[in-house]
């Protein structure tokens, strides 16, 4: 009996210990490179899954109940609404069968002939309505390895693998404050420096810096990768230009980009390998 | 006893539900009430402000034409990163490969105290060798080396640790990258960033900037740099920008500047320096846990531009002025004749709006281009061409504003002053006869000849038929009986001899020829007097008489305007960033009490001098559509035997709506009537005429043998 109870309070000990160590290991380091978090994740994975679910749901929730007094009101309107979009769902339904159509016809892999592309789902994300870091379901296993390029089934640059564990990797967004992507602004031609900003994530909005004085940059200008940074290849579609913004000289110009990709929705991404 | 052992584990049980409450009671703190603030701070360790460089102001034409401007050029920094020497020294390595695959170089002062292939000490002396050793390589006095193969082991081996699989060579590149951080160990230990180099290309921030997570720590920026567009033509207006000297930052230390700053040497960019300089700005820089860096928009201050200057150049006469001045001077070269030793090599043109007294082209010869001082220091071309600007052996290229600090007598272009005198004072009429008969006798019995007619001379003369032919002996006589006293008062008037307040820095005084002056300029009491014959040769422009071509351009516009003298001045108005005026000048004047009548007879004059039969420069002006009032000036230096006599063209036009005024003179230029083409060649342009006088081998020139 003794035995039992002493082995009990060494085993909640030994327990304890060990869960503090692993506390100790993973907190201790605030980089994204932990190795710790990359062995727990494997397993863990569908648990995050089912987390950052059930926390999106609960937002709703919450949501709901705040604005209940203005959707009353906007509930009239919308109904009015509904017959018209209705309307024009039937007529966008044809217009996305079309384009379904023209999309499988403009391969991807037609695009980047050099590269293998690969296929993957999105597995998990850090808290927050962004996707600015995330884990996909492919590894080195298959043949992923950090830097590779990230991009969308509709050419849009997603961001670059951060990195590859066996079964999963991560992939840094472009709209994560550590991307930076060297990008060229398609209509006039000037070389450009797209990053992500600490607060135009939130927005899921990057930020565009040195403009030439000398290049002319309007809203919608789309802006794609260069090439010249040796990460992404060129002609990968980053976004477009939502806004421009000077203070006192061309020096301090700078421009906000949409990006191609919605950071909001991602499921599906291809690695280029 | 199980009693007591069920308590315990209540106890036990307890404890561990409150450990669990703190727990998630301080991991809701973390995450959700906190977690923002808590998440940034984890992202910026290091917080530290980098400065903007603010953009200097832009140099316009009257018309918006840029000629000096600013481009963005990229830099290199480095911020400290905790990284152990290996990782460091690769990262550096991978640094100094992508500069160099793009052909960029780094700021290096190592190759000044330790070169490569040969290892040497570079020719530095001991002493120096020894205070690098302690200062920067923080060797102790009882260490230092004494040989260059020494340091390079101790560098390579112990201060860097570079890694055995780098070649020498290889640790060499990656010693200079380390050694300019060593010099500013202190703040690159603060965590500030270090400049390791300036103007790389596009293709090295690309990469640096896209692989940010290879090289931690390292930066790009990008900052406005000065460049100047066609500016040779308007060198010695424009001045240029060069880094601030030592004496300069002592004097301007407390006004914000540092000893990095670049700062207006000479021209504009040095009078107009307090507008051009813009104020610099800072930014937040974090370095986070990565050794990422971060730029963070918020919490900095915009750098402030430095605001536009708008000349009163129009770059279009400028460029016309300083062409038609060189070309000019080749081709006066060229023409041969008794008088013309082929020498002439330098000159200026000044061109003034009369009303205003605006300049509108103020051209030098020789010049120079001013980009030559914005090149990199590593650029030979551009620093070959520095230093044979300032050989005076070297006579293609010259900073001196010869419009400005060059001056000249003005031999027969000052007759119009002796007019104007004799006139004012009451002594001749301008319809007076005056008897020209070959020469005339001063007191102190010397004889002055007339040039022209020596024997027999030109007769009798009025005033209009002796300025068109600058009968010199009828100047002689109306000098005199004007007295020294009076001339220099209306000399003075017009502004000769003193400074004109032009908007340059340098302007010369220049001196006029009367009693005070010759007391100063000479030694010798004989020399100090003032004899008649002195009265005689400044009624000709001659003696200590010794004026500057804005002087002259601005005495002629005076004479123009009915006897306004203005300021003559080249900063038409200065604009802020977004446009709106900072200041406009007003055009300043002096009204000069001289009488319409008397502008009105020196006027015929000065008609018939390009019109009239006898004119000395009706060749220049032949055909042209409409009348000039001018005067030619062939002014002797006194070293005749030798070289070709100085020639001057001044003039007025149109003569009976005066617009503009000009002053051309020619070092060495043989015959005022020669300096006169220039002044058709910028007239033509000026009034937008077609039909200029072009230079080729069918124009005769008119030799002017008697003429002066």
């Amino acid at each position: 009996m003794l035995n039992l109870i002493k082995s009990k309070v060494f085993l909640i000990i030994l327990l304890t210990i060990v869960l503090l160590v692993t506390i100790a290991l993973t907190a201790n380091s605030n980089s994204k490179l932990n190795w710790i978090g990359n062995i727990l994740s494997v397993p863990l994975s569908p648990v995050q899954k089912l987390f950052s679910a059930a926390g999106q749901k609960i937002d709703e929730a919450v949501s709901f109940f705040k604005d209940i007094e203005a959707i009353k009101t906007e509930n009239e309107e919308l109904r009015k609404r509904v017959s018209e979009l209705e309307r024009e769902n039937r007529e966008l339904e044809a217009f996305r069968e079309k384009n379904e159509e023209l999309r499988k016809a403009l391969n991807l892999k037609d695009r980047f002939s050099d590269y293998t592309v690969i296929g993957s789902n999105v597995i998990a994300k850090d808290a927050g309505n962004w996707f600015d870091i995330f884990r996909i379901d492919v590894g080195t296993r298959d043949g992923i390895k950090a830097d590779m390029p990230v991009v969308t089934n509709s050419r849009g640059l997603v961001g670059r693998i951060l990195t590859a564990d066996v079964t999963s990797s991560k992939v840094i967004s472009i709209i994560d404050e550590d991307s930076q992507v060297a990008g060229w602004i398609s209509k006039s031609g000037g070389h450009v420096i797209v990053r992500g900003d600490f607060t135009l994530k939130d927005e899921g909005l990057c930020r565009m810096d040195y403009i030439a004085g000398d290049i002319d940059v309007e809203v919608g200008d789309i802006i794609e990768t260069s090439g010249l940074g040796g990460i992404y290849p060129k002609g990968i579609v980053i976004g477009e230009v939502k806004e421009i913004r000077m203070i006192n000289s061309e020096f301090n110009r700078y421009a906000i980009i949409e990006p191609a990709v919605d950071f909001k929705g991602l499921e599906e991404v291809y690695v280029l390998k | 006893m199980k009693e007591k052992f069920k308590d315990r584990y209540i106890t036990l049980a307890l404890f561990f539900i409150a450990f669990g409450i703190a727990i998630v009671y301080q991991l809701v703190d973390l995450q959700i009430v906190n977690g923002k603030k808590y998440y940034e701070d984890s992202r910026y360790v290091t917080q530290k402000e980098r400065e903007v460089i603010a953009p200097r102001g832009n140099i316009y034409d009257r018309n918006g034409v840029p000629i000096a401007t600013n481009k963005q050029a990229f830099s290199l920094h480095i911020v400290r990163t905790e990284m152990g020497n290996s990782e460091f020294n690769d990262m550096i390595f991978q640094l100094v490969n992508v500069m160099e695959k793009n052909g960029d170089k780094f700021e290096s002062t190592l190759d000044k105290y330790l070169t490569f292939d040969p290892i040497s000490f570079n020719n530095q002396s001991e002493e120096k060798i020894a205070k690098w050793q302690k200062d920067v390589l923080g060797v102790k006095e009882a260490d230092i080396m004494k040989t260059p193969q020494k340091v390079f082991e101790f560098l390579r081996n112990k201060k860097f640790e570079i890694d055995k699989k780098y070649t020498d060579e290889e640790a060499y590149k990656i010693m200079r990258v380390r050694h300019e951080i060593l010099l500013e160990k202190w703040k690159f230990d603060t965590g500030n960033s270090i400049c390791l180099a300036k103007s790389i290309s596009w293709e090295t921030v690309a990469e640096i900037e896209e692989k940010n997570h290879i090289f931690r720590g390292i930066s790009t920026d990008v900052e406005p740099i000065r460049q100047y567009i066609n500016a040779k033509d308007v060198a010695h207006i424009l001045g240029y920008v060069r880094p601030i000297s030592a004496e300069e930052y002592k004097e301007l230390r407390e006004e914000g500047y540092k000893n990095d700053d670049i700062i207006g040497k000479t021209g504009i960019e040095k009078q107009a320096e307090r507008y051009l300089r813009g104020k610099n700005g800072r930014k937040k820089v974090g370095v986070d846990a990565n050794g990422v860096l971060t730029v963070d928009g918020i919490g900095g201050e915009p750098a402030i531009p430095g605001n536009d200057v708008v000349l009163t150049i129009d770059m279009k006469l400028q460029k016309v002025a300083a062409e038609s001045l060189k070309n000019r001077i080749d081709w006066i070269r060229g023409l041969g004749g008794e008088k013309n030793f082929g020498d002439a090599d330098a000159g200026a043109v000044v061109v003034q709006d009369v009303n205003t007294g605006e300049i509108l082209a103020m051209a030098s010869y020789p010049s120079y281009e001013p980009s030559i001082f914005l090149a990199p220091s590593d650029d030979k071309e551009a620093q070959q061409a520095i230093i044979d600007l300032n050989d005076p052996e070297k006579k293609d290229s010259s900073e001196f504003n010869r419009a400005i600090q060059g001056i000249y007598a003005p031999g027969s272009t000052f007759k119009p002053i002796t007019a104007i005198a004799a006139l004012e004072e009451g002594i001749i009429t301008p319809d007076k006869q005056i008897l020209d008969s070959g020469s005339l006798t001063v007191p102190g019995n010397r004889t002055l000849r007339c040039l022209e007619y020596p024997v027999h001379g030109h007769g009798y003369l009025d005033l209009k038929k002796a300025l068109e032919t600058s009968c010199n002996i009828y100047f002689y006589d109306i000098g005199m009986n004007t007295t020294i006293d009076k001339i220099d008062k209306w000399a003075k008037y017009f502004g000769l001899g003193e400074y004109t307040g032009i908007d340059l820095p340098n302007e010369t005084k220049g001196i006029r020829a009367n009693r005070e002056n010759k007391q100063k300029l000479y030694k010798n009491r004989v020399d100090q007097m003032w004899r008649p014959v002195n009265t005689a040769m400044t009624s000709i422009g001659q003696d200590d008489n010794a004026f500057t071509p804005i002087q002259m351009v601005n005495y002629i516009s005076t004479l123009a305007n009915g006897g306004k003298r203005y300021t003559p001045h080249l900063i038409k108005r200065v604009l802020k960033y977004d446009g709106s005026i900072v200041n406009e000048t007003v055009p300043q004047y002096e009204q000069i009490p001289v009488k319409q009548s008397t502008i009105d007879a020196v006027k015929k004059g000065m008609i018939g001098v390009t019109t009239s039969i006898d004119g000395t420069a009706k060749e220049a002006f032949k055909d042209f559509p409409f009348e000039v009032a001018g005067k030619t000036g062939t002014a002797e230096t006194g070293r005749e035997s030798t070289q070709s006599s100085n020639a001057w063209f001044v003039a007025y036009a149109p003569a009976d709506n005066p617009q503009v005024a000009i002053a051309v003179v020619v070092e060495k230029g043989v015959w005022g009537s020669y300096a006169a083409y220039i002044a058709r060649d910028v007239l033509t342009e000026y009034f937008k005429l077609d039909g200029s006088a072009k230079i080729d081998d069918n124009v005769e020139p008119f030799e002017p043998v008697f003429t002066r």
